[in-house]
This record gives C-alpha cells, sequence and structure tokens, in this order.
C-alpha cells in the first residue's frame, strides 16, 4: 500500500509511528535525499518554534488583577441575591415607617383642625357649636339659636 | 512541598478557598501569556486578555467541572478571548504592521557582531518563522501554538480545539508543512 509520506513527517518527528511504518518511513528517507532534506528542515522549524523565547507577565500585573477582583466582588455584591433581598426588606420597612408617620401626622393635624373648627371666627364673632341630644344649639355671643 | 494538582487546587477554590486561586494564577499566568501573544502579538493586550481569563475564573469558578482537565479549560477560555479579539480586530480594520506581525520589541534588532554565523542565522530564522506563523490560518495557528510552543499533548489539543484527535493530527502535519512552505519561498530553509 502506497504511503502519503508528507503526511506521516509530523508523526515521525512526535516518535507517534508505530514500530513497522516508523522503519518504512526510515528506508524512505534513506532512499531520497530530498526528502531527507525536507524531514530535517521540519524538525528544525519545530525546535525553533519550540525555543521561541518565553514570556513573563510584568511586575504590575498581579497587583492590577486584585485590583479588578476587588471592582468586580464590591459591584457583584451590590447585585447579589442576598443583597436585593435585604435591600428590599429595608426599603418596603422604610416606606412603611414613613406612610405610619404620614398618616399620624395626618390625623394630628385633622384633631388640631376640628378644634379650630369648633372655635371658628366668623366676622368677629365666636361661634361655639355645642352638640346636644336632640339638638343642635348654636349659641352666638349676643345671638341664640334653636334648631 | 509537593504541588497539588490543578483539579484538587480548582476544587478547594470552589469551597473558598482564595490561596488555592493564587496558587492557579501563579502556575499559569506565564503559559498563559505566552499563548495569548502569539495570536495578537501585542504586550500590552494580551495582560489585557490575561487578566479577563484570570478575572472568568474566579467569578465563574463554578462551571468548571471535573470531567475534564483543568489546563483545558482555562486554556480555552484563554483561547477565546484571543480569538475574540482578532476578530474585532478585523473588523476594525486598523491594521498595522506592528500588529499583524510584531510587536516594537521584536523590530529592534539585537547587536549580532560577537554572536556566531549559526546564532545569527537562528535569529533570521525566528524572525521569518514568526512572519509566517502569523499569516497562517488561525485554526493552524491555534494548533502549532498549542502543540509546538505550549507543549500540550495531541489529547488535550483535541478538548481545547473540539476536534477528533486524528484531525488533530493531521492539521498538525499540514500547519508545519505550510510553514516550510512559506520559509522555502522567503529561502531560509
Amino acid at each position: 500500500m502506497k504511503k502519503d509520506f508528507d503526511m506521516m513527517i509530523s508523526s515521525y518527528l512526535d516518535d507517534d509511528l508505530s514500530s513497522e511504518d516508523k522503519k518504512i518511513f526510515e528506508n524512505h528517507m534513506e532512499n531520497n535525499p530530498d526528502f531527507s532534506v525536507k524531514v530535517k528542515d521540519i524538525k528544525r522549524i519545530v525546535n525553533t518554534v519550540n525555543n521561541t523565547p518565553r514570556l513573563t507577565t510584568s511586575k504590575d500585573f498581579l497587583h492590577n488583577l486584585e485590583d479588578r477582583i476587588s471592582t468586580k466582588s464590591i459591584f457583584n455584591y451590590w447585585f447579589t441575591p442576598k443583597f436585593k433581598t435585604s435591600l428590599s426588606f429595608t426599603v418596603a420597612a422604610l416606606a412603611l415607617f414613613f406612610v405610619m408617620l404620614n398618616d399620624y401626622n395626618v390625623k394630628q393635624e385633622f384633631t388640631s383642625t376640628e378644634k379650630d373648627f369648633n372655635k371658628e371666627s366668623l366676622a368677629g364673632i365666636e361661634v361655639d357649636t355645642l352638640k346636644n341630644d336632640n339638638f343642635l344649639i348654636k349659641q352666638v355671643k349676643g345671638q341664640k339659636h334653636n334648631k | 512541598m509537593i504541588d497539588k494538582e490543578d483539579e484538587i487546587l480548582i476544587e478547594e477554590f470552589q469551597n473558598g478557598d482564595i490561596k488555592a486561586y493564587n496558587q492557579l494564577v501563579y502556575r499559569y499566568k506565564d503559559r498563559l501569556l505566552n499563548y495569548i501573544y502569539q495570536f495578537v502579538y501585542d504586550m500590552d493586550l494580551a495582560e489585557d486578555l490575561l487578566q479577563d481569563t484570570f478575572l472568568k475564573l474566579y467569578t465563574h469558578k463554578n462551571s468548571y467541572k471535573k470531567i475534564a482537565k483543568f489546563s483545558t479549560w482555562i486554556y480555552t477560555i484563554a483561547g477565546n478571548f484571543a480569538k475574540t479579539e482578532l476578530r474585532k480586530k478585523k473588523r476594525r480594520k486598523t491594521y498595522s504592521n506592528s500588529e499583524l506581525v510584531f510587536s516594537e520589541t521584536e523590530l529592534i534588532v539585537p547587536d549580532s557582531s560577537n554572536e556566531s554565523d549559526k546564532e545569527i542565522l537562528n535569529q533570521s530564522l525566528r524572525s521569518d518563522l514568526k512572519e509566517c506563523l502569523s499569516n497562517l490560518p488561525l485554526d493552524f495557528k491555534t494548533i502549532i501554538i498549542l502543540r509546538d510552543i505550549q507543549e500540550l499533548s495531541y489529547d488535550e489539543i483535541s478538548i481545547i480545539v473540539e476536534l477528533p484527535l486524528g484531525t488533530v493530527k493531521s492539521r498538525i502535519n499540514r500547519a508545519r508543512l505550510k510553514l516550510y512552505e512559506c520559509l522555502k519561498e522567503k529561502k531560509v530553509v
């Protein structure tokens, strides 16, 4: 069976051929000098790529990463379910408090208005409204009306 | 002190141990930097993308499942960031020589007066090789980087690039042949 020796080059260089295929391949190299040169050139290319100078991270890298993580953690906390729940409860409690406070103030105001109403002043005449069981007596200073 | 395996460290981190996370960062930062750099050829950008990778590890630690090796998982994340950046660059179409082929430091020609002829030839080969590598199609380039620079096994590469083992081996061979053809045109080999 005819072998595609070009397609076997990498496997040969990576020592990934069966012993039988390896013999066939090496035999082909012996009998074909140009092919042998090609294999050596590719081997050299692979070694050069392999020996590419290795980079290292800058001295600020870890510090910058730490900063980004801290920022992300604070941001994420604001949107965690736990925080949202506690925030919701806080807002609801505050809203209830203000409603109740407002309600109390309204009642207070109403009560004082009622008192003011009982002693309203009409054109300088003070009217006292007295509630009786059967009738309402409006006593106006200087005048008496029975209803 | 025996180094813990990656899979143990990630499990510890998933359980809340931040020191395990730090160890993983130390272990992989340079490796992944070299990997990402081969895509973008820009040191600052490579570090930014590397930070994105580790930030994702921090925020999505529970995405890792024990069925795969940690190294393949983290390489996949880093590779995705690098490739996304490449796609953005292509869309922007703001090419310059330094972005395409070399970073600025690579253009500085070192003083070779005290070097042997062999070393000078090697430098020349390295320079042309870098250009040929950058011109490879992305799929081939990724595989060459993972195999010949990162020295990962075929199995690991197969998982990262999500291709069958046979396809990975075939692509490595074709990528190397393409590099050879490119360098032959430049008469370096």
